[in-house]
């Protein structure tokens, strides 16, 4: 009987994962700064040509188990320094090979080793797509306290109130869905009611580093990855024991006019977290707590937030691994939805001056994974994410609540095919359980199947191929299963040279706000819309990177991306009242270009970073800008140390929004919504590092907004005014 | 570089240029007002902000005084006043909406409507004193194109000051 082809690749696949299988020897060793001699932790191991792997601890030491014997190739990588490779390492069976490295320092980010791009470890300069990295000292020194905060220093972002917004993909949805799919470790982290973000369950002190892949990521990522895709990293829990305790305080400057000057009393904000990090043979555990706790510099604008993480993980010695994390948040705060006019900018409209929401949310999530030999590797991933928020508004006893308990699970595997292929598929579903007064009793789901395949068809040349296939409902008519191809490009002619090019599909299921809210009162009502059909996107995009010695690196990149059923909000007269509708209303074109460059001067004593974005944010249905984009987003940053002082200093420019619903101005939803300026944002801190002295003790003076710039990001909110933060963080 | 560095400034230098600010020409002025004791929900029929030209000595004549222009009220007609807070920041202007003019404005208060009687069932339960903590009225001069911070209001409803009319 002829067997069927499917039935021989997939034995054929089990005979040469099972044939690499079996026990050798190990590899160990440690690995120092160059020069300055001092451990290097967190440095990336891996065993080339395999999905083996491992990081540094806190002393810099390394061991791998279980390689067969041969000759081996070992890659160290960092963020900050040039990657290492060791070829023709000799393993024998039963023997340690001691290997150790000196690694030496470098300003470019392209060593940074990413996960989110092909859902694996890859190097920044390997992957075919734009991506940028945020690590854990850039959030430390800025103080960022809450994700959005971190995201307005990555080139090509910008922020639409707690919107995000990657090179235009996104406007304003009156807070409803996100076209930016947000990962916490990999595993899709958005609220299942509303759709959108939730950043106060980040705890930003446990984040190891924020990825950001720009442009139509459905193909790996399903629905919402239209715009791209944000995945917070989580710390790995080191070997040796390590306690952190963090402190800042600040306060707001005075309005930059009398008129504004609303509160007789400074207004305030601090916060305070702790950590704990130790490992007990194979099982490591962390935990984290903070709280926070903001005056605000607006009336109604006060926020406490209390964030709790617990991590374990246990490593077999078959280098499988089994992690956890429960994470819970709580928070309570004003309501500040926009000002009462310009004059009054700081102060709530009235009868919303005690507006509230308060908001419980925990998860629980797990990854497991196990190579089954030196060349397939098995990860499944889940996730349950509890949401429970209510928003009561002034004078009424009441509040309105919605609940939502969401799983997801992801299985994976990734599959190295020799020297020259990599082969990730998987399979993921998703379930949402909703109730409450706001979108009543719902259930949403989906499932989805994908895959990607990159081929080395030369040695300078990668060529990635993928696809998913995505099942999702939200309950609205006419949904269908939905295929989102893609295709990638990377050629590296020169060494430090790399050119790039890709083309994906991307789409978008509305949310439940978009297609069932139904709220609201006499004057100014929203409405459902069940007839709402999937946004999809092409996505094009074209780049090169170039490498330009010990001085820096520079990247450009140009990008298209093309939109279909783009759902917007819109504002309509009815009888006397004013409704809110999302519609497919439009077709549009976002196109740009987008410039990176990074430098070194002084023997790297001085890092400069400068980042350019141009958008052409075109409405082809209206022949007009789309709404809410900026066509210019600039961010610079300068960093220097000397010893155990260092300074630092950002400044973000974003170009006047020049669209907005100009409705809700003209019916007077918004008064002076239409006063909007360009943002021009310095900030300035000065750091101080006692550890060289061996007090485990650091120090830093942040001032943020330094030229007191009054503007809005979001149309009727006017943002902080110059603030001063003193930061004390000790960590032994 | 230096190149770069001078853009950079140039952009920052740009900021200072294209600020956001209050409208010119808003005139009026702003505070907070801080209550104290509220009364039971069927003795609060509305609040207002209100400011007369001259002291009023007849409760019948008030409102034809404020038909007549000698005074205004905040918020504007129509427009709730939020009650049973613990404080309230107000910005009473000309340009929103209510009938406020450049002028001096000799005595300026809150008033609580107790009654359901519109006309009549008003009373003075916060004024802009002239020494704090004292119920002896002090005058708002309203300026063109200028906001005066600061006028801020203590209203105890166990304590209010003293019923100028009759």
């Amino acid at each position: 009987m002829a067997m069927r082809p499917g039935v021989i690749l997939l034995l054929s696949l089990l005979a040469f994962c099972s044939s690499a299988s079996g026990t050798g020897g190990s590899l160990a060793g440690r690995v120092t700064a160059r020069g300055e001699g001092g451990a290097l932790s967190g440095v990336n191991v891996r065993l080339q040509g395999t999905v083996r792997g491992t990081t540094t601890n806190v002393r810099g030491e390394y061991r791998i188990g279980d390689v067969p014997a041969g000759r081996r190739t070992l890659v160290f990588s960092i963020v900050g320094y040039l990657r290492e490779i060791r070829p023709d390492v000799s393993v024998e069976e039963g023997k340690e090979t001691v290997l150790d490295v000196a690694m030496t320092q470098s300003a470019i980010q392209s060593e940074q080793v990413v996960v989110t791009a092909g859902k694996r470890e890859q190097s920044l300069q390997d992957v075919p797509v734009s991506i940028s990295v945020l690590d854990a000292a850039e959030i430390r020194e800025r103080n960022s306290t809450s994700l959005e905060d971190a995201l307005r220093y990555i080139p090509g972002v910008n922020m639409t109130g707690t919107q995000v917004n990657i090179r235009g993909s996104s406007g304003y949805s009156l807070g409803a869905g996100s076209r930016v799919l947000m990962l916490l470790d990999g595993i899709p982290f958005l609220a299942g009611d509303t759709g959108e973000l939730n950043f106060e369950s980040i705890p930003m002190g446990q984040v190891d580093r924020i990825e950001v892949v720009k442009g139509a990521s459905s193909a790996l990522y399903g629905s919402n990855a239209l715009g791209g895709v944000v995945n917070i990293i989580t710390r790995p829990i080191p070997e040796i024991p390590e306690t952190t305790v963090r402190t800042y305080g600040g306060m707001y400057n005075s309005p930059a006019y009398g008129q504004w000057d609303w509160s007789d009393k400074s207004r305030f904000f601090n916060g305070q977290s702790f950590s704990h990090m130790r490992r007990v043979g194979d099982l490591g555990v962390s935990v984290f707590f903070s709280r926070q706790t903001d005056d605000g510099y607006r009336q109604n604008d006060y926020r406490r937030r209390y964030n709790f993480l617990m991590k374990t993980r246990e490593d077999f010695s078959s280098s499988g691994s089994v992690t956890l994390n429960f994470g819970l948040a709580y928070q309570l705060m004003g309501q500040f939805l926009f000002w009462r006019n310009v004059d009054s900018a700081l102060i709530t409209p009235l009868n919303h001056q005690s507006d509230n929401i308060k908001s419980t949310r925990y998860f629980l999530s797990g990854l497991y994974n196990t190579p089954f030999s030196d060349h397939l590797l098995f990860t499944v991933k889940a996730m349950w994410y509890h949401n429970d928020w209510g928003f009561q508004q002034s004078g009424d006893p009441e509040r309105t609540e919605s609940l939502s308990d969401g799983a997801r699970v992801e299985a994976l595997s990734t599959l190295l095919l020799g020297a020259s292929q990599t082969l990730t598929c998987g399979v993921d579903g998703n379930i949402d359980l909703i109730g409450g007064d706001m979108f009543g009793d719902r259930r949403i789901g989906g499932l989805a199947l994908f895959a990607q395949d990159e081929l080395k068809p030369l040695d300078d040349l990668t060529l990635t191929l993928g696809a998913r296939f995505d099942l999702q409902t939200v309950g609205l008519t006419g949904e269908g299963g939905q295929i989102n191809p893609k295709v990638a490009l990377l050629y590296k002619p020169a060494a430090g040279t790399a050119l790039r090019a890709s083309f994906g599909e991307g789409f978008r299921v509305p949310s439940l706000p978009e297609a069932f809210v139904e709220a609201g009162s006499t004057g100014l009502l929203a409405v459902p819309n069940k007839d709402l059909k999937p946004e999809r996107s092409k996505s094009y995009e074209a780049g090169v990177s170039q490498s330009l010695g010990d001085f820096g690196s520079i990247d450009v990149a140009v990008f298209r991306s093309d939109i279909d059923n783009l759902i917007e909000p819109g504002l309509f007269v009815v009888g006397s009242d004013l409704q809110i509708q999302w519609r497919n209303v439009t077709r549009a074109s976002v196109q740009g270009f987008e410039t990176s460059f990074q430098a070194s001067f002084f023997d790297d004593g001085v890092l400069c970073n400068l980042g350019y974005t141009y958008v052409y944010p075109r409405d082809l249905t209206e022949n007009d800008i789309l709404k809410y984009r900026p066509r210019h987003i600039f961010h610079c940053d300068v960093r220097g140390k000397i010893g155990w002082l260092s300074a630092s200093a950002d400044f973000r420019f974003v170009s006047r929004i020049e669209r907005i619903d100009d409705e809700l101005v003209d019916a007077g939803v918004i008064p002076d919504g239409d006063q909007r300026v360009p943002i021009y944002v310095t900030d300035v801190r000065l750091g101080a590092d006692f550890s060289i002295t061996g007090i485990p003790l650091s120090a830093s003076l942040i001032v943020n907004n330094l030229f007191q710039h009054n503007y809005v990001e979001l149309i009727g909110n006017v943002m902080p005014p110059r603030t001063y933060v003193l930061v004390l963080e000790s960590r032994f | 570089m230096k190149r770069v560095l001078a853009g950079a400034l140039l952009l920052i230098c740009a900021g200072c240029d294209s600020e956001l600010g209050p409208l010119a020409g808003a005139s009026g002025f702003s505070g907070m007002i801080r209550f104290k004791n509220w009364p039971s929900a069927d003795s609060v029929h509305d609040m207002r902000i209100v400011v007369f030209e001259a002291y009023p000595s007849d409760s019948a004549g008030i409102l034809a005084t404020l038909l007549a222009g000698h005074g205004a009220v905040w918020p504007a007609i129509g427009t709730k006043f939020p009650a049973f807070v613990d404080s309230l920041p107000y910005a009473f202007t000309t340009s929103d909406g209510t009938n406020l003019q450049v002028r001096n404005y000799d005595y300026v208060i809150v008033a609580q409507q107790f009654g359901p009687n519109v006309l009549a069932d008003w009373r003075p339960v916060g004024v802009y004193p002239a020494v704090s903590g004292s119920f002896i009225p002090a005058p708002v001069r309203v300026i063109l194109h200028h906001v005066i911070p600061g006028i801020d209001f203590r209203v105890d409803f166990h304590n209010p000051p003293p019923k100028p009319w009759r």
